[in-house]
């Protein structure tokens, strides 16, 4: 089986050991250069071969324009990933030319505890209609308090932001991120940039740089 | 320098590791392969749908 971490259009260098410290390779398939490791069976996709996977994309990405592959399947042979590669082509060069360029950033602060709003007194209707009321105004209190904390980071992170192409924000149960895609080019001005980050708020948890897994999250067509 | 330190260096500390784990999981593009892997359990692998069309189209 054959597991792909990712996709280059110039030959990368890898030193480290993949997924179930299998070697990982540098292999033309399709036009790309593709780094991937090869296995007698189908790995798991667990904690360990997660980490493994992580490493070998982001040492990669750091190096060379990379498209991170999500761990999720295995391909039978050589064949099979080229027939893929070939089937997938237009899809996977437009990631590539939108995300492989640069690095990942991760901000993230811990979500603000929303105020619990105040059941509208004024209302004249029925448990059911006072159950929606409270219910619009927790999702009205909820998005204040995650543009708060999303203002709160970017006015610490404003260095690191102006670097960056592109950004995306999520809310997880961790707390309120905003993912940066900056340049690779930009690398040593941009780890400045996140120390000013971390200092202007010291609250603020700080990841990256990796591989450009946020920004490179398209599926095939159904 | 030990193996952790070394991931950590790449990766981040303890607290974005499981942002790590949540990228290459759920983030990334996707490349369909022809056998699926599974996150936990006993059954690791699921053998995809064009494997098993595959399969079919063989000898009786």
């Amino acid at each position: 089986m054959i597991l792909l971490y990712g996709l280059a259009r110039d030959v990368p260098t890898v030193s480290r050991p993949g997924v179930e410290d299998a070697e990982v390779r540098v292999v033309r398939v399709a036009g790309w250069w593709a780094v991937l490791s090869e296995h007698g069976h189908a790995p798991g996709r667990d904690r360990e071969a997660a980490l493994a996977h992580a490493a070998v994309s982001t040492e990669v990405a750091l190096e060379t324009a990379f498209l991170p592959v999500r761990l999720r399947a295995a391909h039978q042979d050589r064949a099979s990933l080229a027939s893929e590669l070939e089937r997938e082509q237009q899809r996977l060069a437009a990631a590539f030319d939108a995300c492989a360029h640069g690095l990942e950033w991760l901000l993230r602060l811990p979500a603000s505890s929303a105020p619990s709003p105040r059941p509208d007194e004024t209302a004249s209707g029925g448990p059911g209609t006072t159950y929606l009321l409270q219910r619009a105004a927790q999702e009205r209190s909820s998005a204040v308090a995650r543009d708060h904390d999303l203002a709160r980071i970017a006015a610490a992170a404003r260095p690191l932001q102006r670097l960056a192409e592109a950004s995306r924000d999520a809310t997880t149960a961790r707390g309120v991120e905003r993912c940066l895609l900056v340049p690779r080019a930009r690398l040593a001005e941009a780890r400045a940039a996140a120390e000013i980050a971390q200092r202007e708020l010291p609250t603020l948890t700080l990841g990256g740089p990796w591989a450009p897994w946020s920004f490179a999250d398209t599926e095939p067509a159904p | 320098m030990t193996a952790d330190t070394d991931l950590d260096r790449l990766l981040g500390s303890d607290a974005t590791l499981v942002d790590v784990l949540d990228r290459v999981l759920e983030r990334g593009v996707v490349v369909s392969g022809d056998v699926v892997l599974s996150v936990a359990g006993v059954d690791l692998v699921h053998v995809g749908l064009r494997l098993s069309l595959r399969g079919l189209d063989g000898p009786l």
